[in-house]
């Protein structure tokens, strides 16, 4: 018997085996993976030998034979109290988890990790992915390391430096003419027709409990207690789902008292669907045809768990906040000079929402907050080159130096 | 009526004991859905359209690649030869 009990669709809660499955045949609705609780025996000094990389949470992962792990020693990412960005907003306890620290700079290489050992347990042959970039480097990674052939579909204008990233990998990487919502349908419709497991689409249900790695690790870093706000980026909604669904397991096993947390999604102005239905009050959230923002990560038109994250928000009592794409650098510029983390336009979205709920009095001065910070800067220079100075450049000679220092 | 060609993602095809691909009648979407409902039964209605006739919001469809919620919806019309794909809504990471 394994550490599996059962899929379960999340919304008509109909239970299949954990196989290729990926929605509910019976109402379309997506499957999440629900585990033996009981059986978990998780304390507090349980993890002191624990490697230290997202594989440390294996008893919740949907991986049954430890041989099938791929791991390229992603996750366990810090979280660093973030004192003088939280003295500059007023907030005495804000954390950032600076996830551009994985193997390759995002979050991405924690979910791309359980998809693609979830395809080798499933005996599949080839991966791949839908990607605005992250998850196409993070996918090709562990493909090269599990040995798989790999197949990446990206849009049109994703960042250069995100390409060339994920091309060193040698996996064949597929430019589709249209939005990310286009490479989506491509892959989806590949995924079906070829025996490919495409992590984000026909192994998603597996894919996103590595996403959930990133609330263990912050309740573990909080020495096991969920803060008292996260805000997070949100192109999909997957990962926020996920970390919640983290919570609640670890409360399930005993290991917090609560899961109670508050959530922010921040999305970029241009590509806003789910923050414009949070606040139209809608149920449903209504397609971006064609998104327009810097925060490219994020510019996913047609949010697959757009309307669970939607309900989350407005359970936990969160809020939806947008952010201009002159928010999102500055955001960039600010974590930077603040924290010395330097992220892509994902992570300024982050900080410029963070910076509209302190102004607008949504946050208390001593609540815990928790900004996620999920992709590396490097990765999407484009975005923040134009609004750096440029560098000094003089003849050696000292005494120029010396003007300088005086200025 | 216009005739266009129908992919259905294959967990729903199986389990209606269908193929995943099929050619059909239809001059609009509303009309199509009808038609595969005659086709594989009240099983493929109830799970393509909610209980107020509305499109699944799991559900995306799409009209030679475009997502009919950002043309007509459900009454999008339809040309002979359009190639209509049917998918879960599972976009993004």
């Amino acid at each position: 018997m394994g550490k599996i009990s059962h899929l379960e669709c999340r919304e008509c809660h109909r239970h299949y085996p954990a196989e290729k499955l990926y929605f509910c045949p019976e109402c379309f609705g997506p499957l999440d993976v629900k585990y033996r609780c009981e059986e978990v025996d998780w304390r507090k000094d349980s993890f002191q030998h624990a490697p230290k990389n997202l594989w440390r949470y294996l008893e919740l992962l949907p991986i049954e034979d430890e041989s099938n792990i791929v791991n390229i020693e992603a996750g366990y990412t810090p979280l660093i109290k973030a004192t003088n960005l939280g003295r500059l907003l007023g907030l005495k306890n804000l954390y950032i988890k600076n996830d551009t620290v994985n193997p390759t700079f995002s979050f991405k290489d924690r979910p791309a990790g359980v998809g693609v050992s979830k395809a080798l347990e499933l005996g599949l042959k080839s991966v791949g992915c839908a990607s605005t970039g992250n998850l196409a480097a993070a996918t090709a990674a562990y493909a090269a390391k599990a040995g798989l052939r790999c197949y990446i579909f990206v849009p049109r204008g994703v960042e250069p430096e995100k390409i060339t990233h994920a091309l060193t990998y040698s996996p064949t990487v597929i430019e589709v003419n249209g939005s990310y919502d286009t490479a989506n349908r491509i892959a989806a419709q590949a995924a079906e027709a070829y025996e490919i497991g495409v992590v984000n689409i026909n192994l998603r249900t597996y894919y996103v409990e590595g996403s959930k790695t990133l609330g263990f690790e912050v309740a573990e870093q909080l020495n096991w207690r969920t803060p008292d706000h996260i805000v997070a980026p949100v192109g999909s909604g997957a990962m926020l789902h996920a970390i919640s669904k983290g919570f609640e397991e670890l409360e399930q096993i005993g290991l917090i008292s609560s899961s109670k947390v508050k959530f922010t999604a921040a999305q970029g102005r241009g590509c806003a669907p789910i923050v414009e239905a949070f606040r139209k009050g809608l149920d449903f959230v209504e397609p971006v045809e064609h998104p327009n923002t810097i925060a490219k990560s994020l510019a996913i038109g047609e949010p697959g768990d757009g309307v669970y994250v939607l309900r989350k928000l407005r359970q936990s009592g969160g809020y939806a906040e947008d952010v201009s794409d002159l928010e999102i650098v500055e955001g960039i510029k600010l974590l930077a000079k603040t924290e010395g983390i330097f992220s892509e336009p994902a992570g300024g979205v982050v900080i410029g929402a963070l910076k509209r709920l302190v102004e607008e009095g949504r946050i208390e001065s001593d609540e815990t907050v928790i900004c996620l910070i999920t992709g590396s800067g490097l990765k999407a220079a484009e975005a923040i080159t134009p609004h750096l100075p440029q560098p000094l450049t003089i003849e050696p000679e000292l005494e120029t130096v010396a003007q300088i220092i005086a200025r | 009526m216009p005739e266009v060609t129908v992919t259905l993602p294959a967990p729903l095809a199986s389990a209606l004991g269908g193929n995943r691909e099929t050619k059909i009648q239809a001059s609009s979407i509303r009309e199509l859905i009808k038609a595969l409902g005659e086709r594989y039964g009240e099983a493929l209605t109830r799970r393509v359209l909610d209980q107020e006739g509305r499109l699944n919001p799991a559900i995306n469809i799409y009209v030679n690649g475009r997502n009919i919620r950002n043309i007509g919806g459900l009454e999008t019309p339809l040309r002979e030869g359009d190639r209509i794909t049917i998918l879960p809504a599972v976009a993004g990471g």
